[in-house]
């Protein structure tokens, strides 16, 4: 399974037949627009729906997540399908003071192709958006409208200076005491072969003490592959990608005057 | 070339009633009808902005060489396509063609061709926004509870739209509500309560002359 991971997250390999790297999978890249169409999705393997729950202990308190394919893509009706996550953090020190959230990063590409890095790429339409990425590894911080939430913690938002969940699905937690949640379902398109990698970092709200992080994703290529929430250890590449998507995030989103919080404990 | 488009323009969309969906026309083999279609399919599928079009050179030149008379009898779909490659036909056009091709393409395509619920700022956004004569059109839609879909790859849009049951009748709202200055919460996640001041945006509209 880690070798699985590694290889499709881009990181260390144990066998170096088997090595994936992204910036070499060029040659199968279709610039936005010119992949696959519904039609030749039609003859996939077709993907398990179901969900399946992981327990991942971090130093900080365990993690429980339900993980899968909530309802897989069509291309028949041109439906697409939701993939589902869930994530629970109870944190059991109670060494810490004030709140706990998630910072998330996302990548995305086209399956077998480069990662989508900068506007007009495939799911980079916007400025905003392009601004939000980095434009070497196609990571960005992952909030569905930066000045609207004004806050980097998936499923929150700011409302009088004070970061809260901005629905239901979503909870702030606290150390020794309330269990941080979060819930995502990304899309998984009918027309055309994708691919999203994610890191969701467990931070103090306050100071940006990090309490974990865990990677996680799917391949939606000729087969579907999903990439089983992990516990990123120190020195995984993908820490560097989520370093640089947050650092974009400081300098380029979370502006003096834009009244968007920066990512905390970054030397801001 | 494309006097022969027109003509299949003139015999498959006849002007006293446009078809009311965009759905690709397989008796018109011509390039130009085939590009549109292609185009159509693109902004379903894998586009959500006119200038990310594949060919948008080619299709430029394709709607500069249409007639306004073409321009107004194509397809819904197809005609939203062609104003947002070239805005500025829509000046000469009978204003209830241009809604038309946008109310349908607000009530068809992917949601991001609008921005973000809570944040219609495209460029197709802002053209309805501010386009003479959308309030009946977009009125109609409040009625309409499909709900939306977004093609981009940020999971936490598509995830609150689903969550939230975000529908076409929001977006039109929340475009009424900018049209004329309006309190209309896209961000607010009780549907119930979305409905409510759906039905309440309504009646104020529907009180205007």
């Amino acid at each position: 399974m880690l070798n699985k991971l590694q290889r499709l997250f881009g990181g260390r390999q144990e066998s170096p037949s088997e090595e994936f790297d992204i910036r070499s999978a060029g040659q199968h890249f279709a610039p936005y627009g010119n992949g696959a169409r519904a039609e030749d999705l039609a003859g996939h393997d077709a993907i398990p729906e179901g969900t399946t729950t992981t327990i991942l202990d971090l130093a900080a308190g365990t993690l429980e997540i339900e993980h899968g394919v909530q309802t897989a893509p069509d291309p028949e009706t041109r439906t697409s399908g939701r993939y589902f996550l869930r994530a629970e953090l109870e944190v059991a020190e109670a060494a810490g003071e004030g709140d706990i959230g998630f910072v998330q990063t996302v990548k995305a590409g086209e399956s077998g192709g480069e990662w989508s890095t900068d506007r007009g790429d495939r799911g980079i339409s916007t400025d905003e958006r392009a601004l939000r990425t980095d434009p070497e590894t196609g990571m960005r911080v992952d909030r569905g409208n930066s000045e609207r939430y004004k806050t980097p913690f998936y499923g929150t938002k700011k409302e009088d200076d004070e970061i809260v969940p901005k629905d239901h699905n979503n909870s702030l937690g606290s150390f020794g005491g309330a269990t941080v949640r979060m819930r995502d379902r990304p899309t998984i398109p009918f027309s055309y072969n994708k691919k999203m990698t994610f890191t969701t970092t467990a931070m103090a709200v306050d100071d940006g003490r990090e309490l974990g992080t865990f990677a996680w994703g799917f391949d939606h290529g000729r087969r579907w592959e999903e990439f089983t929430p992990t516990v990123l250890d120190a020195g995984h590449p993908l820490f560097d990608e989520r370093d640089r998507a947050m650092d974009r995030w400081n300098e380029h989103i979370a502006l003096e005057g834009s009244g968007i919080d920066p990512i905390p404990g970054r030397g801001d | 070339m494309i006097r022969a488009f027109l003509a299949l323009c003139l015999v498959g969309c006849p002007r006293a009633s446009p078809p009311p969906s965009s759905e690709p026309d397989v008796t018109d083999p011509s390039p130009e009808a085939s590009a549109l279609r292609r185009a159509v399919t693109a902004a379903r599928e894998s586009h959500v902005r006119a200038e990310f079009l594949p060919d948008f050179g080619a299709l430029t030149a394709l709607i500069d060489d249409l007639e306004d008379e073409g321009l107004a009898r194509l397809p819904a779909l197809e005609r939203f396509i062609a104003l947002e490659v070239r805005p500025e036909r829509a000046r000469q056009l009978p204003q209830s063609t241009v809604v038309g091709a946008y109310a349908e393409a607000l009530r068809t395509l992917p949601a991001d061709w609008w921005g973000m619920h809570g944040a219609l700022t495209s460029p197709a956004a802002k053209r309805l926004r501010e386009m003479p004569g959308a309030d009946p059109a977009l009125l109609r839609l409040l009625d309409d509870t499909t709900a939306i879909h977004y093609l981009e790859d940020d999971g936490e849009a598509s995830t609150e739209a689903e969550d939230w049951s975000i529908t076409v009748a929001d977006l039109a709202a929340e475009l009424l509500a900018l049209r004329h200055d309006l309190a209309f919460d896209a961000w607010q996640p009780d549907p119930a309560v979305r409905t409510e001041t759906r039905r309440a945006l309504a009646q104020q509209l529907g009180a205007r002359p």
